[in-house]
Formats: structure tokens, sequence, C-alpha cells
């Protein structure tokens, strides 16, 4: 069963295309990474499923309703960003208390133990807060409400190394003992993917990847060595990238397909075989040109 | 396994409300302060005065109105609607669980509160009114009876008849907010044409706003009266929930 279906959703704004043709669906009780560069259409395709934004074309369902003006997908969802608007007058301990009355799943001894555990002012108003502390307040949100869909866009924005990694804690401890679609949105994959299982890659728009993070960790390696070399060990597979290092040294990443005798005998070819983070991958994924910001200072 | 949650409309824009009362509670506050300052230019100012005399005496007659206090009363339920329907509000309201339609509804709920709560203020700042007068105006002798004591029923009526014309200021406010919405240019269209109508109407003393006031106002029948105001608001009401459901949240 799926908690989100996307067909050849595609969204513009003006004359610019946000969303190109994108299909994929997310299985129920999940956690999918969303990554790709900036302007690649994460933000504006999660606002989408949580009826913020409207479609231009395709079709889009989230719990099988169009998410737009779905009262059953709201109270389903919840959508943390760094824009959270919240009332300017109530004090944060008064807007859990608020957002307690609306999710019918709402826990609210997880949202005061965290609160706790954060060292929040319970008198304090959410516009007094730091970034740092109004992402870890919006995030004591996102996890309390408990919704069989739960989305955060970049949640982690000027949180420190230590909260960050209690609130990945946190979220896959919450996710253990209540099982649920999180949609997570970030530019820190390296961080973030031993708590995910999927990863949806993204790029202008277009999906580039929708696969499980353990294939992902494989689906790619690294060679490096003498040029000449190189280009004779990888012959015409899939090639991500290529950067050029040293006087005729260069290093690739292509489509893991060598068998283990290969991989082999390249180690006696005087070959450096490695795999390729998956963070690493998705930047070359997503990259306009194969050999990234050196194609800017290279002279042919 | 975690089953879907259900809520039906009516709950949705019953919690909305609720939330609204709270989140928006200091919109109660500056009613007050806004019937105060009221207060202050109708006993400092005064609406009208008339002055005659003789060698021998010296007449002043001062008349005293609430009606500075209502029209400050109606400009804040205007604008408070107007706000309600800013970018920043739905965005608050969509931070939980809402549609446009349910947003839209509590909303109107919200502006019911506020046009009764301004009307019973309205009708008890006439009676403020007259006490300091009284106290600063050199007693009774000098104030007419007639004018001065109220019966609690007219003071009644006044609550309701003040709270069904600020409902109607309310609900303009709400749609005049909604049409702004839909694109950029009205937030100088749209003043602009009400400024403009307005002084064409003053230079040409045609004053066919004044029919439109008078539609409402020279109504003798009670029962007629609330119809009109309130068929009145419900249509202005519809127009903005139409115009605003397929509005976007940023």
């Amino acid at each position: 069963m799926n908690a989100v279906e996307c067909r050849e959703l595609t969204r513009y704004f003006g004359r610019t295309v946000a969303l190109n043709d994108l299909s994929f669906a997310i299985k129920k009780n999940t956690i999918t990474g969303l990554v790709g560069p900036n302007g690649a259409g994460k933000t504006t395709l999660l606002k989408i499923l949580c009826g913020h934004l409207r479609k231009t074309a395709g079709d889009v369902r989230v719990f099988s309703d169009d998410p737009f003006n779905s009262l059953k997908v709201s109270v389903n969802t919840v959508f943390i960003d760094d824009h959270l608007a919240l009332p300017a007058t109530l004090t944060i301990f008064d807007t859990l208390e608020a957002a307690r009355l609306f999710y019918p799943n709402w826990d609210h001894r997880l949202a005061l133990r965290l609160f706790e555990y954060f060292s929040f002012e319970p008198r304090k108003l959410h516009k007094d807060l730091s970034k740092g502390q109004k992402s870890t307040f919006n995030m004591i949100l996102g996890l309390s409400a408990r919704c069989a869909l739960t989305i955060f866009d970049e949640p982690t924005v000027g949180m420190d190394t230590a909260v960050r990694r209690d609130f990945y804690r946190a979220l896959l401890q919450d996710y253990l003992h209540h099982p649920r679609t999180i949609i997570f949105s970030s530019h820190l994959l390296g961080e973030i993917e031993d708590i995910l299982e999927e990863i949806l890659l993204l790029g202008e728009g277009r999906k580039c990847l929708h696969l499980p993070v353990a294939e992902l960790r494989g689906y790619a390696v690294g060679v490096r060595g003498p040029a000449e070399t190189v280009e004779h060990f990888i012959a015409d597979r899939d090639l991500f990238r290529r950067e050029r290092f040293g006087r005729d040294k260069i290093f690739v990443a292509v489509r893991n397909s060598f068998s283990g005798e290969a991989l082999q005998e390249a180690g006696a070819m005087g070959l450096e075989v490695f795999p390729i983070p998956a963070e690493d991958l998705c930047v070359y994924l997503t990259a306009r040109t194969k050999g990234g910001i050196d194609d800017v200072f290279s002279e042919d | 396994m975690m089953s879907l949650a259900r809520i039906s409309l009516g709950g949705a824009v019953k919690q909305q409300y609720l939330f609204k009362l709270r989140a928006y509670a200091n919109l109660f506050v500056s009613l007050v302060a806004v019937q105060i300052i009221a207060l202050l230019f109708t006993t400092g100012g005064m609406v009208g005065m008339s002055g005659m005399g003789s060698e021998y005496l010296d007449l002043e007659i001062r008349f005293y109105s609430g009606a500075i206090l209502f029209v400050f009363t109606a400009l804040w339920i205007a604008v408070n609607a107007f706000v309600l329907t800013l970018p920043l509000s739905r965005h608050v309201d969509f931070s939980f669980v809402t549609n446009r339609l349910s947003s839209n509804l509590a909303n109107f709920g919200f502006l019911v509160t506020a046009a009764v709560a301004g009307g019973v203020t309205v009708s008890l700042g006439s009676l403020l009114l007259r006490n300091v007068l009284y106290y600063t105006g050199g007693g009774s002798s000098l104030i007419i009876g007639a004018n001065f004591l109220v019966r609690p029923d007219e003071l009644l009526t006044g609550a309701a008849v003040g709270s069904l014309y600020l409902l109607l200021f309310g609900a303009a406010g709400y749609l005049a907010g909604a049409l702004i919405q839909l694109h950029r240019s009205l937030y100088v269209l749209l003043p602009a044409l009400v400024l403009g109508v307005l002084f064409y109407e003053a230079a040409h003393e045609q004053l066919r706003l004044l029919q439109v006031i008078n539609f409402y106002r020279l109504e003798a029948l009670p029962i007629l009266f609330i119809l009109k105001i309130v068929s009145s608001v419900l249509l202005l009401w519809s127009g903005a929930a139409l115009l605003s459901n397929r509005t976007e949240i940023g």
C-alpha cells in the first residue's frame, strides 16, 4: 500500500518548471530521504503533498486523496520546515497545547519530555527563539503530532551537531515505536543516510533515482589512476564523473557492474578502486556537467 | 502501524475557531484601547456645538454622540478582518489542521465573536460616556435628562444593532482582503478605487453611497433589517470564500 503516489506530476511557476513529469510512489511506513541540489523542486514537491500548493498537471495522491483542500490529508500530515508560521502571541508551551487539540494522535507526554530535554523555557515566544531553537521546537511539534505522513523539509537549519544527532536518534526511536511514513529532505545526506530506508533524488524537477539506501551505496565505484589505464578498465560503463588530478591521472565514478575478479585485476593494474558514498553519488548524478566546478577552470 | 485519523469539516472549523480565540485574544485588548481613544475624542472634541448669546445671556449647547465610538470600532473590525486574509494569517492556519474552507469558516466565526464584542462594548461605552460627562460636565443639571437616561432594552437593542453593523463592516473588510490577495496590483488599485468613488461622490453631490447606507439605515422593520444585514454578510463571505478557495500557501 502506498502513502504517496505521483504520476507525471508537473508544476510551473510562471515560465519556470519546478517539477517536470515526476512519477514515483512512497510505500507506507518507510523513511524516505528527499535529496537534490538547490532548486531541484524538493520544497515544491513537499508543499504539493501537504496541500499547500497546487499542481499544474499530472496526478498526486496522498492516502488516495488529492491533497489540495483535503481535510483527511491535513489531519494526517504534518509539515515542518524552517518557515513554520506559529501565532506570535502564544508562548511555546501554549503552542504545544494548541497543536495537541488539532492532532488526534498527538503524544503530549513525548512533547513534554522533549521540551524538557532540550531545556525550553515554557513562557518564551516562538519569535524570541534562536534559529536552532526554532528548528528544535518545530521538530518537537513534528514528532509529537504523530501523523501518518510526517514531512520534514530541511528541519535541521541552525541546529548544532549535538542537537542534530539527538534529533536523528529521536526520529528513529519514535519511528521504530510508531511506524509511519516519513519524508525527510536534507542537504546533509551523509548525516541522515543511516536512518533512511529509501532515497528519492531530484534534479531540475525530475526524478534521478529512487532506490533503497543499501542499493545506492553499492551503485557506483570510484576508480583512480593513470588516465589511459582507467579509461581502458572502465570501458563503456555509465560514467557519472570524471576529474583530472596531477599531470596525467584521473578519477572517475562509474556504475558498479564489475565482477569480483575484475576488481582484483584493477589492483594489479595499479588502479585504486573504492566505493562512492551515497552523498557524493547524488552530487554527481545531479551535476550539470561530468567534470563539476573544474570545468569552469578548464582550458578546453 | 498507524491508522488514519478522521475529522469532519465541523470538527476542523470548531478547532480552528477555538485556536483563533486564543491566538488572537490580543485583538480584544486592542478593541478596548481603540474605544478609549474614541471616548477621549468624544469628550474632548465634541461632535457639534452651537453658541448664542445676548447681553445678559451666554448660551452654549454641546452635542455628544457615540458616533465616533462606533466609527472607531467599525474601523477596528474592518482592519482586523482584512488582516485575517493576509498570507501570514493563512500560513498560521495551515501550520495545523485545515483546508481553505474550514479556515474561512473559522474566520467568519471569529468575526461574529468580534462583532458581538464590539457591539456590546459600543453600547456600554455610550453609558460610560454619559458617566464621564456627568462627573466632568457639571452634573445632571446641565444635561438633558431625556437623553441622559437609557433603558436596559434600549441598551440591548443598541448592542444588537451595533453588532449587526459591525458584522457588515467586518465582512466588507474580509472581502476586500480576499480580493487583494488575488493580484499584487490590487494592493494599489482597490484603495484607489474606493477613494476615487468617495471623492467622486463628494464632488458631484449625488451621493449614491448614501442610498446604500439608507438601504440599511432606514429599514423600519427589525426583522427586515436583520435579514438585510445577514444576507449581505453571507453574500460578502461567500464571495471571499470562493475567491480564496484556490489560494496557495507559499
